[in-house]
């Protein structure tokens, strides 16, 4: 295979106890690799408290790792520490978030955030960034009518066409979406994702997808990894992860996505159960 | 034999400044006593709304029309203790997000055995008793220590069982859910939707379960109502529903959903967006976004009607069902193994045999 455009070595995350306190360090992250190729995408699939957002962070620069290293194109994805470092990391690397609402200004309509970003970023006279920003919200299915709206008056599918929009404006390789389709109604739901594939195809974009919906992992990503308090414990081609999983907790996931047929069961406090038992007979042994 | 709940042609405006605005046109629904039923919709759609009526939790600015009969009394005229009556003993409500419905400073003992000492009428100790059996019952081994916990100790899931407990513990013959799992990881929703499964089964309470989940109210209900801009669309037994979808909407609803089985690229989509339901004008709600549409759906609006075993709001719903189609949408191409958007050869470690990019597994 290609080189990977980005790469991820023995990422480990601590957060340390509040001093005095009796709780003790919180690993969010322990110690996850993998490695995504250019125009590749690859799902980081969790539940709650399983370090999948706090890599995304990481992978960003919002949050600094403990020990490991973020490369890209095969060099580390260091500290920028002018502004033309820090333009230049930023076409490396995008991110798009849950929540549309608390990532955009409230007040500044669609039209004005990309030509703010264009303008940071590329520097061409007015015209051309008006040019540019329209351009942007014709690939991603905004018109003029909601490029001129603010974000209360869109709808959230709207929203987040807009948020993918600002992240192209800078025209990265790699896109980083934390749980960017979950909000979404499922009928909006499609066309977002059908729009991620076009731009994937149109612009060779690469994808790093946190989730917890499989089935939206089945669509977007064909490799995939899985995470549960903060470790990786199964990690392939998403055919093969989803098809066969190897690990338990990957089967339990998968069985616990309602589709046809499919009756609830109370399965997550035995499997807590039997791992504890069977970690102490580890330890043990 | 009469339905324990029946709501009747329930229509509602809230006012605004720019004068009343519609929620809900004429909604009708019945539930029997025991019985599961599922109102599915999307955002928008008038089902959380319905939920708030049959609670008698609707905001001041509500205005209602039509008639909510519980048991043989009418809810609408209910004011004051007679209100209070229904909710502590008729009805009980699980939220969507139970850390917004209670009282974050008294411990989870305080709020389970108030209703009891103060509604009911037991000793503190009976109370306490009865508390501890209930969460038992929902799979809280060490309920002696939760009891004395406030609820910010205590993870969405487990406060969520807590909700289950205060309402069997009510004596309600009613539960309405208000998406109770929306907020929780999958494995918990499994294990949180089991519980209340297996125990208003076994107690033969009645639900009116809401959600936007097709799949997961299918699973659990007998009968499915779809809400589409502020009125139900279909009405069918719920593996009919999931089988044969006779509604338009509630075909491409169930195309939408991306299946955890196959790629399929593009993904059947409804074009445009849902449709609030006060811009719904005098044609069916859904006939600028159906694949089906014809100069008859533009003529009115039409009502839900009888329709096999089920209830359709389609004037075309005979046709359709006649000509066997079964999506609403032409289908995306099931692409095995391949995921949206990407080209051959550039997926990660796509050889056979290669071995995956990625760190280390679990256990070792």
């Amino acid at each position: 295979m290609s080189d990977p455009i980005l790469e991820v070595r023995n990422i480990t995350k601590v957060f340390p106890a509040r001093r005095g306190s009796a709780e003790s360090d919180v690993v969010a992250v322990d110690d996850v690799s993998f490695a995504l190729a250019p125009g590749g995408s690859v799902a980081v699939v969790g539940e709650s408290g399983s370090g999948k957002s706090t890599l995304a962070r990481i992978l960003c620069g919002l949050e600094t790792a403990s020990s490991g290293q973020v490369f890209f194109e095969g060099a580390p994805r260091g500290h920028a520490s002018n502004g033309a470092a820090r333009r230049r990391r930023a076409r490396q690397l995008q991110m798009v978030f849950q929540d549309p609402f608390s990532s955009l200004d409230p007040r500044q309509s669609g039209l004005a955030c990309l030509e703010e970003v264009l303008a940071v970023h590329g520097g061409q006279r007015a015209e051309e960034r008006r040019r540019a920003a329209f351009s942007l919200g014709e690939q991603v299915g905004l018109g003029d009518r909601e490029l001129r709206a603010t974000p209360r008056q869109l709808s959230g599918g709207q929203r987040q066409r807009l948020a993918i929009a600002r992240a192209l404006a800078v025209d990265p390789a790699v896109l980083v979406l934390d749980e960017a389709a979950s909000a979404l109604d499922v009928s909006v739901q499609a066309q977002f994702l059908n729009l991620l594939g076009e731009l994937r195809s149109a612009r060779g974009l690469s994808y790093v997808f946190v989730t917890h919906d499989l089935a939206v992992v089945r669509q977007i990503s064909e490799q995939m990894i899985v995470m549960r308090r903060g470790r990786v414990v199964e990690a392939g081609a998403t055919a093969d992860v989803l098809d066969e999983p190897r690990e338990p907790y990957t089967k339990l996931l998968r069985e616990s996505v309602p589709r046809r047929g499919w009756q609830p069961q109370r399965t997550i406090a035995s499997f807590d159960a039997a791992r504890e038992i069977s970690g102490g007979a580890e330890a043990a042994g | 034999m009469s339905a324990l709940l029946e709501v009747r042609e329930l229509a509602l405006a809230v006012r605004t400044g720019g004068g009343p605005r519609t929620i809900l046109r004429k909604v009708s629904l019945e539930i029997d006593a025991g019985e599961a039923l599922g109102l599915v919709g999307e955002s928008g759609s008038g089902k959380s709304m319905t939920a708030r009526a049959v609670t008698g939790m609707l905001p001041d600015t509500a205005q209602a029309e039509g008639a909510i009969v519980f048991d043989g009394v009418r809810l609408d005229g209910l004011r004051g203790t007679a209100l209070a009556e229904h909710r502590s003993r008729g009805v009980a409500l699980i939220p969507q997000d139970p850390r917004a419905s209670i009282n974050p400073v008294h411990t989870v003992g305080d709020f389970l055995t108030e209703p009891l000492r103060f509604v009911q009428g037991l000793g503190k100790d009976e109370a306490v008793s009865r508390a501890l059996a209930s969460l038992q019952d929902v799979g809280i081994a060490d309920g002696a220590r939760r009891l004395e916990q406030y609820p910010h100790e205590l993870s969405g899931g487990l406060l969520q069982r807590v909700m289950i407990c205060a309402a069997l513990l009510s004596q309600a013959r009613l539960i309405v859910a208000d998406e109770p799992t929306t907020a929780l990881d999958v494995t918990t929703q499994a294990e949180v939707m089991a519980i209340l499964n297996e125990l208003r089964v076994s107690r033969q309470l009645a639900l009116l379960f809401i959600t936007h989940d097709l799949e997961l109210a299918a699973a659990v209900c007998d009968r499915i109502a779809v809400m589409y801009a502020g009125e139900i669309v279909e009405v069918q037994a719920a593996s009919e529903l999931e089988d044969h979808p006779r509604h338009p909407y509630t075909r491409a609803l169930l195309g939408a959903r991306p299946s955890i089985e196959v790629v399929t690229y593009p993904l059947p989509s409804i074009p445009g967006r849902a449709i609030s339901p006060h811009e719904v004008g005098e044609a069916c709600a859904f006939a600028a976004r159906c694949s089906f549409v014809a100069d008859r759906c533009l003529e009115g609006r039409p009502e839900l009607l009888p329709h096999r075993q089920g209830l359709v709001r389609c004037v075309r719903v005979d046709e359709l069902s006649a000509s066997g189609t079964q999506s609403a949408v032409p289908a995306g191409e099931a692409v095995p193994g391949q995921a949206l958007g990407s080209a051959p050869g550039c997926a990660l470690g796509s050889a056979p045999g290669d071995a995956p990019e990625t760190g280390r597994e679990a256990g070792r």
